[in-house]
């Protein structure tokens, strides 16, 4: 069916098939859909234990559910037929190509989710999907991006909403999670709270992750010392029904509120408190589509870079650790839950004090005191719609200066900008400038020029070596015969690749040849090796263009202030 | 680890090794017709099950599709 025949529009499914936290953050692309196709019809796939926040979201007509947990437990139990399964999934298969939809969008990054959008049988998909052939495709840089950054990372990686948004091709300079609140939610909060001019203060103690909170015993004098500091706040602890154990424990003996809700009653407490102090959560994305200010307390297996509150001005703490983040899969392998312990109550009830006087060099001042023990970062949205969670009171540095005009040129580079024939270095260097001085408020311009002068010299060296890499693989071509030489040259490519990836400036160029390293297959025909090689090099080369018309782009910068 | 747990995690072994067995077919066979990726579909959800039994929370990682 063409777009022309539909009434209204085009029809599109979204495919979010993970937690509740995920769907929330797709919220933000269904948002940006709908914007963008206002006659669109837009239908949403989820796992079905999470179908109460359909009444949060927008936009959304029709909300398909795969049964996960039915599924699991039909299949996990020996009196049912696998066949039965099977015929589920096919019934669920079946609802969704009677839609015929126009477009399908998984922002699912699983196997799973990858046939089940094969199945629904569009042509036109973005994100996984498997082909007739049974190999799968992404569709878009972006998405691949994602599929090579599924690792722990303390990398600067982008936030899963903006790669979403770009993967998707609907990103806008104002993207943001909107949620719609309910009549039910909306008595709740109202009959909650009685004094409507009081302070409140929400602390939301529960995670699905042992690791990623901390213990009821801490929650507690961490709501105890923001009561002392916060004299006057009314101080909220809130949980799901199922963590009624948590609240009571919590509350006992105190002035505290246990307020147990749903999540359409949690959005309307959100919207009418002040401050919340969260883990990873799902409350916190709730939360982003609130005015509430965010206090972020990024602990275990959180990655606060992909994840963190999608708002601008958020405040997120984490444990100076080496294993942070870790992996979802495991449970914490410390002799102390490290990263918990590292950011103390007073740290805590101090960045509430701070953000609720909106004292940024309070914060400056705590980030620095506080340097051993715990990092503080403040979210930022720029003017292009790009989130990015930047160190408060970091060192000057080139490090830390290269580490962002690498997450620059990475999304420049997986925006294809350098192929087009009027690139957006200005205005992405603009942005990277106005990010940079964020982070180091103090420093003069002269600081500034001596330190891009520097960077400029090292990316002049390093595409020297991506140019020599280059020029040797053409000798490989002629002496394709001898595979030691083409050994020899892997060995070196990867102590190459080791080294650079140790460099924030080139941090992710090394990782992008070291992936394509790790998947040449083993025996694999030397010329397909080259070929993979060659092309990867030649994407280095090209990176290395974008980041030196982008040093030398601040530098004019910060030299045309003086 | 209860002996219930235990007896989960075998019999979803048994039931993944069967669909193993039938997805390596599919994919020798080149067959990719609609029941064929059912099954591909199946195999994946029981996979993520049996990686359930080992580890806290398998739906919520956001893991490479290959």
């Amino acid at each position: 069916m063409d777009d022309s025949s539909r009434v209204g529009g085009m029809k599109i499914l979204v495919v979010s098939l993970l937690r509740l936290g995920d769907i929330l953050l797709s919220t933000a692309v269904l948002r940006s859909l709908k914007r963008q196709n206002p006659n669109a019809e837009i239908h949403i796939l989820i796992n079905g234990q999470f179908k109460s926040v359909a009444t949060l979201i927008p936009y959304v007509s029709k909300v398909f559910c795969f049964d996960r947990d039915g599924l699991q437990h039909m299949i996990g139990t020996p009196d049912h037929s696998l066949l039965e399964a099977y015929f589920r999934i096919e019934d669920l298969v079946e609802k969704l190509q009677v839609e015929n939809y126009d477009k399908v969008i998984n922002l699912t990054h699983n196997r799973l989710s990858g046939w089940l959008t094969a199945l629904v049988g569009c042509k036109n998909t973005q994100g996984v999907v498997y082909n007739s052939e049974g190999r799968f495709s992404v569709g878009s840089r972006w998405f691949e991006y994602l599929n090579d950054n599924t690792a722990p990372s303390l990398n600067n990686v982008f936030h899963f909403v903006d790669v979403f948004h770009y993967g998707a091709e609907v990103a806008t300079p104002d993207r943001r999670i909107e949620l719609k609140e309910g009549e039910a939610g909306r008595v709740f909060a109202q009959n909650l709270f009685k004094n409507p001019n009081a302070q409140r203060i929400v602390l939301q103690p529960g995670t699905n992750e042992k690791k990623k909170t901390f213990g009821t015993k801490k929650w507690k004098n961490i709501a105890s010392l923001v009561a002392q500091t916060q004299p006057d706040a009314e101080i909220y602890i809130l949980g799901a029904p199922s963590e009624q154990n948590i609240l009571d424990e919590i509350c006992e003996g105190t002035k505290f509120i246990p307020v147990m809700a749903s999540l359409e009653e949690v959005f309307s407490v959100l919207q009418l408190s002040h401050m919340l102090i969260t883990g990873d959560t799902s409350i916190k994305h709730l939360a982003t589509g609130t005015k509430i200010k965010i206090l972020e307390i990024s602990l275990g297996s959180s990655e606060l870079r992909k994840t963190g509150a999608y708002i601008s001005g958020a405040i997120i703490l984490q444990g100076k650790v080496p294993c942070a983040p870790c992996s979802h899969r495991t449970a914490c392998t410390q002799k102390t839950h490290e990263c918990a312990d590292k950011v103390s109550e007073e740290l805590i009830a101090l960045t509430v004090g701070a953000m609720l006087r909106q004292d940024e060099s309070a914060l400056r001042m705590l980030a620095h005191e506080f340097r051993d023990e715990a990092t503080v970062l403040r979210t930022q949205i720029n003017t292009q719609g790009d989130w990015a969670a930047y160190e408060l009171g970091n060192r000057f540095s080139q490090d830390e200066i290269g580490r962002w005009i690498d997450r620059t040129s990475s999304k420049l580079f997986l925006e294809k900008t350098h192929e087009k024939q009027i690139g957006e270095f200005g205005s992405e260097g603009l942005e990277l400038k106005v990010l940079l001085e964020n982070i180091f408020p103090d420093q003069s311009w002269r600081e500034w020029v001596s330190e891009l002068k520097e960077m400029e010299k090292q990316v002049i060296w390093f595409e020297e070596q991506i140019v020599k890499l280059l020029g040797r693989l053409k000798e490989i071509l002629v002496r394709m015969d001898s595979g030691t030489y083409l050994d020899r040259y892997i060995s070196e490519l990867r102590q190459f690749c080791e080294k650079v990836e140790m460099t924030p400036l080139f941090q992710s160029y090394g990782k992008q040849i070291s992936l394509i390293l790790d998947e040449v297959p083993t025996g694999a025909a030397p010329f397909v090796t080259v070929k993979h090689l060659r092309e990867q090099l030649g994407t280095a080369h090209q990176r290395t263009k974008i980041e030196l018309k982008l040093i030398r782009g601040l530098q004019t910068g910060f030299m045309e202030v003086v | 680890m209860s002996s219930e747990n235990s007896d989960l995690r075998q019999h979803l072994q048994t039931v993944l090794s069967e669909l193993d067995k039938l997805s390596q077919q599919i994919r020798d066979s080149h067959d990719f017709s609609e029941s064929a990726e059912l099954v591909l579909c199946l195999r994946e959800l029981v996979q993520e099950q049996v990686e359930s039994q080992y580890c806290e929370n398998f739906s919520s990682t956001t893991h490479a599709a290959g």
